[in-house]
């Protein structure tokens, strides 16, 4: 019995201990960070090194903790839990989706209407852009990023299989795409799973030359988006053999290593060419083909990417999340994230010629490219409902595998996506 | 003979892990009922739909071929891959030479996560670059050269492989118990005449009975929430063909975002978990009953 009492004091003493230590105040603020860019990625390592920046000037005041994820996915998915549970994350960042709004009607994330002034509003290349983001009259989150989706091609492919210039037609690009073939070249990366981001960066490209910028707020089984799935079971004859069940980085490595000739991505893989490829110089980026030689084109983009935070951080804390948000957004520091990130920024940057030449070329294509656009797209698994979201990979696959019909697959898609 | 042990001690020293099993474990399964009869995304209001989420179930050919499939896994854990841990199990108790390595070997696999193996596996189906292809390259047979994970006739198997191969854990609890047979029954046997895979027979696998029950429900357990091997080497496809009833879970819940339908095929499976064991501790014990 005396042993049992001495056990119990000491319990409850050391468990006493252990609560004073962690209610004590702490003088610096700290809160959490979550992203997905890995040091492998442009953006990775500039990021890394802008927190680290941040950090030291701060020091004693404000420290910003990371939390890593290795895919974009999965970050995606601890987010939404995270949310669901009640215990969001302190900062991070995500894919806005107009019809999928549980997260910003959530109350879980943090108002920034209070903090938003003049000059941090024209910091943003639209600041229409911050009314999209403002759901019931609450600013919801912050723009951050919305990369541009191109054509990257390998010239030196190209020249080998006698190919002097991209394609300007899907006519041309698919007779580009024999051509290569029957040089033993593999024309394009793909593959399947997860969000089948390349497959269906081909697919929202075919859509919006058939139906026009305006074709997924259209029904989802009209006439136009059964033709792009015809083309897009068309396009997987014409890539390797691991693209159905593949991954994006295996799809991304078979470019690299010079397997395909064409990949459609964003300029995140930009330092991925440049650091994994033996002659880099030879990819070169270009705008989707048209249905009509001369016709203009349209970009398409990822969705806004926006910060946003937690609602549960203490007044301390959103002050420094602000503070840390504005000197993101400053124009040295979203220079740097553009220019050694090889990002396209969703943040005026005033590039001089030699800032420029240090983006690199296939950024400043990027932005070209992006600029000359007659219109923009946003690719369609950004703003799908969840259920239709989650059935993207089987549809993809079974229409790559002639399980599905191109008409099934678009009834499949409207019915889901309802 | 028994050893008295006073009650309060023995309360003491299971009160944590009961009260630990209790709320991370029992306390949620009274959950996962109430929520199947709502359609929630996790984050907004819940609805009240009643059966919507089983209907929907019922009528989603995604989920037949879940549940079919997931049927195809505990037969295979149940008829392949047990069996094979125990064969291996009775080779290995005859220790012949390199016995003691061959039992590292086999075992070695279980110290890495399901994930690792199944990336590992991935790579090696790589239809361009798999040592599995390039195999069957160069011994000539290059018909058999193929993308295994995409092809609809293959991949189902394909993802199943690595599962019934890797018998490390199966396989020592069934070394573990046979270690523990006397052995003057195999000598009377041997006296009697009995070859080494008649004592297997009659004498190893009647009091091997406990050892099989645990197999068995180890291993359904463990195919009724591994999502790895499915979810990496094929995820779930190609189109569908080898999802999976965890994975199902998986995706209604981290991608469609459905946790109504999610708790309802979390019900369903831990129905076919407890009638696969119950179904298990009711065979064995009549036919243990028939080798007495």
């Amino acid at each position: 019995m005396r042993k049992l009492c001495l056990s119990m004091i000491l319990v409850i003493v050391i468990t006493s201990l252990l609560l004073i230590g962690n209610v004590q105040a702490k003088e610096e603020i700290s809160f959490t960070l979550f992203h997905h860019l890995g040091v492998e990625e442009g953006r990775g390592a500039i990021f890394r090194k802008l927190i680290e920046e941040y950090n030291q000037e701060h020091q004693g005041k404000v420290k910003i903790n990371t939390s890593y994820f290795a895919d974009w996915i999965p970050l995606q998915e601890k987010i939404r839990t995270m949310v669901a549970a009640g215990s969001p994350p302190d900062l991070f960042y995500y894919n806005f989706n107009p019809n999928d709004l549980a997260l910003e009607k959530s109350g879980e994330l943090m108002d920034f209407t209070p903090y938003m002034d003049e000059e941090w509003r024209y910091r943003f290349i639209s600041p229409s852009i911050l009314d999209m983001l403002t759901i019931d009259g609450k600013l919801m989150s912050i723009p951050f990023v919305q990369g541009t989706v191109v054509f990257y091609y390998n010239k030196k492919l190209f020249d080998k299989a006698g190919i002097e210039e991209f394609p300007g037609t899907w006519d041309e690009f698919f007779k580009v795409c024999d051509k290569l073939k029957e040089s033993g070249i593999t024309p394009v990366s793909l593959f399947t799973s997860d969000d089948a981001w390349h497959a269906m960066n081909f697919f929202t490209y075919f859509a919006a030359s058939i139906g026009g910028p305006d074709v997924f707020q259209k029904p989802l089984d009209s006439p136009a988006i059964v033709e792009a799935a015809r083309m897009l079971k068309k396009l997987f004859n014409y890539t390797t053999a691991d693209a159905i069940g593949g991954k994006w980085a295996i799809s991304v490595n078979n470019f690299i290593i010079e397997e395909t000739a064409i990949l459609v991505d964003g300029p995140w893989v930009i330092k991925m060419l440049d650091d994994g490829m033996e002659d880099p110089d030879q990819v070169i980026a270009a705008a989707a083909p048209t249905f009509k030689e001369g016709e203009p084109y349209c970009m398409l983009t990822d969705t806004v990417t926006p910060w946003a935070a937690s609602n549960r951080l203490s007044n301390e804390q959103k002050e420094a999340v602000v503070d840390f948000l504005k000197w993101f957004d400053s124009e040295e520091v979203a220079k740097r994230f553009v220019i050694d990130g090889k990002n396209v920024s969703l943040v005026k940057v005033d590039l001089t010629k030699e800032e420029d030449e240090r983006a690199g070329v296939k950024l400043a294509s990027n932005i070209k490219l992006s600029s000359g656009a007659q219109d923009s797209v946003i690719q369609i698994t950004r703003i799908l409902k969840p259920a239709a979201m989650s059935e993207i990979p089987k549809l993809v696959e079974g229409l790559a595998i002639d399980r599905i019909t191109a008409e099934e697959f678009a009834k499949t898609l409207q019915e889901l996506n309802k | 003979m028994f050893i008295r042990v006073s009650f309060k001690k023995v309360f003491l020293y299971l009160l944590p892990v009961v009260l630990f099993v209790t709320t991370f474990f029992i306390f949620p399964m009274f959950f996962i009922v109430p929520i199947s009869f709502f359609s929630w995304d996790g984050i907004s209001r819940m609805s009240f739909i009643g059966f919507g989420n089983y209907f929907h179930l019922w009528n989603d050919p995604g989920f037949r071929t879940a549940f079919v499939n997931t049927l195809y896994w505990i037969i295979s854990a149940i008829f392949l891959h047990v069996p094979f841990g125990l064969f291996i199990a009775l080779v290995l108790n005859r220790q012949p030479w390199g016995w003691r390595f061959l039992r590292a070997i086999f075992f070695l696999p279980n110290i890495l996560s399901v994930a690792s193996l199944a990336i590992l596996w991935y790579f090696l189906f790589n239809p361009s670059f798999g040592l599995i292809n390039g195999f069957f390259n160069f011994i000539g047979l290059d018909s058999l050269s193929f993308s295994w994970l995409a092809n609809p006739k293959t991949a189902l198997i394909s993802t199943q492989l690595p599962f019934i191969l890797y018998i490390g854990f199966t396989m020592l609890i069934f070394y573990a118990n046979i270690t523990t047979i006397p052995l003057e029954y195999y000598e009377a046997a041997k006296i009697d005449g009995a070859s080494s895979w008649q004592q297997d027979l009659y004498i190893t696998l009647p009091l091997l009975r406990k050892a099989i029950v645990i197999n068995i429900i180890f291993n359904v357990t463990f195919v009724l929430r591994m999502v790895e091997y499915p979810l990496i080497m094929t995820g779930g496809g190609p189109s569908g063909i080898t999802m999976t009833l965890p994975l199902y879970l998986y995706r209604q819940m981290a991608v469609a975002r459905a946790y109504g339908i999610t708790m309802a095929t979390g019900f369903i499976t831990f129905i076919i978990g407890m009638g696969i064991s119950g179904l298990t501790f009711v065979s064995l014990h009549y036919l243990g009953r028939r080798w007495e």
